[in-house]
């Protein structure tokens, strides 16, 4: 399989699968969490969305959590690099105020990373070995 | 001027001044803030386009209603329940209609592409919910 079909990464100290990934705007690579839980494409905070260069729109898009709580985002469209291939998506866009933003202890550089994106690949996650590896289907592109 | 009164009338997006540096560290307090946040970012970016993309800011002036998306799911929930189960329904909130898609991306794509990317929307997934763990 060549190179740019394949991500490979690791399970952090948190049994947090991730991947990390190079996006213009960051010094450093993002770190994108793999939530399977979620089945949009990206989410990040207001910062990142304007970092990331997505135009923060006038929609909105509600989204049940893990708590069953309904919360709504903002939706911002973008070009995300996948792959190494800078895809068209749509992030949901955190809506917090400064102090839930401290409380989630942001970091500027990680990022959320959901089902669509991953819809057209194979995900193997190795916990023992802390290894990612997601493989990219070549017949099923997002 | 209050929160308000940034989104409505002809002269509402004039209030807004191009995004400044200290706009990336900005994050909403709410949903009106993050689309004064929104509407910032347009502006600065109609500003370096065509005389049609000036002209087309003020629709930006209507205010979005996200219970509106809601009641307005609400009265076509049984029908999109029946036929669509699973995709994704992006709601015009100040004319009802609304685009449907597998995926948010494609109904947010289709959205703007017929309604035009300052109408407000509002999303969900039809039958089961757009699950976050955020």
């Amino acid at each position: 399989m060549p190179q740019h079909e394949i991500l490979e990464d690791s399970v952090d100290d948190l049994k947090r699968p991730l991947v990390r990934i190079e996006a213009p705007g960051f010094v450093d690579p993002l770190v994108a969490f793999i939530d399977t839980g979620f089945n949009g494409a990206v989410i990040v905070d207001a910062a990142q969305a304007v970092q990331l260069g997505f135009q923060v729109s006038s929609q909105f898009a509600r989204a049940r959590l893990a708590t069953q709580r309904d919360e709504n985002f903002v939706l911002g469209r973008g070009r995300f690099s996948w792959f190494g291939e800078h895809i068209p998506v749509t992030a949901y866009v955190l809506i917090e105020t400064p102090e839930e933003r401290r409380a989630r202890i942001a970091r500027k550089e990680e990022i959320l990373i959901g089902t669509e994106l991953l819809a057209s690949c194979r995900v193997d996650i190795d916990f023992p070995a802390r290894k990612v590896l997601i493989m990219r289907t070549p017949q099923r592109r997002p | 001027m209050t929160r308000d009164e940034l989104f409505t009338g002809p002269n509402a997006w004039q209030a807004f001044a191009a995004p400044t540096p200290s706009d990336i560290d900005m994050v909403p307090t709410s949903i009106e803030h993050a689309r004064c946040i929104a509407m910032k970012h347009h502006r600065a970016e109609s500003a370096k386009g065509t005389g049609k993309q000036r002209a087309a800011a003020p629709e930006l002036g209507s205010k979005i209603s996200l219970q509106a998306g809601e009641r307005r799911y609400k009265s076509i929930r049984a029908t999109l329940e029946r036929h669509h189960y699973g995709s994704y329904v992006m709601i015009n909130t100040c004319t009802g209609e609304y685009v449907l898609g597998a995926t948010t991306s494609q109904a947010h794509i289709d959205f703007i592409e017929r309604f035009g990317e300052n109408a407000p929307g509002w999303c969900t997934r039809i039958g089961a919910s757009v699950f976050a763990t955020a």
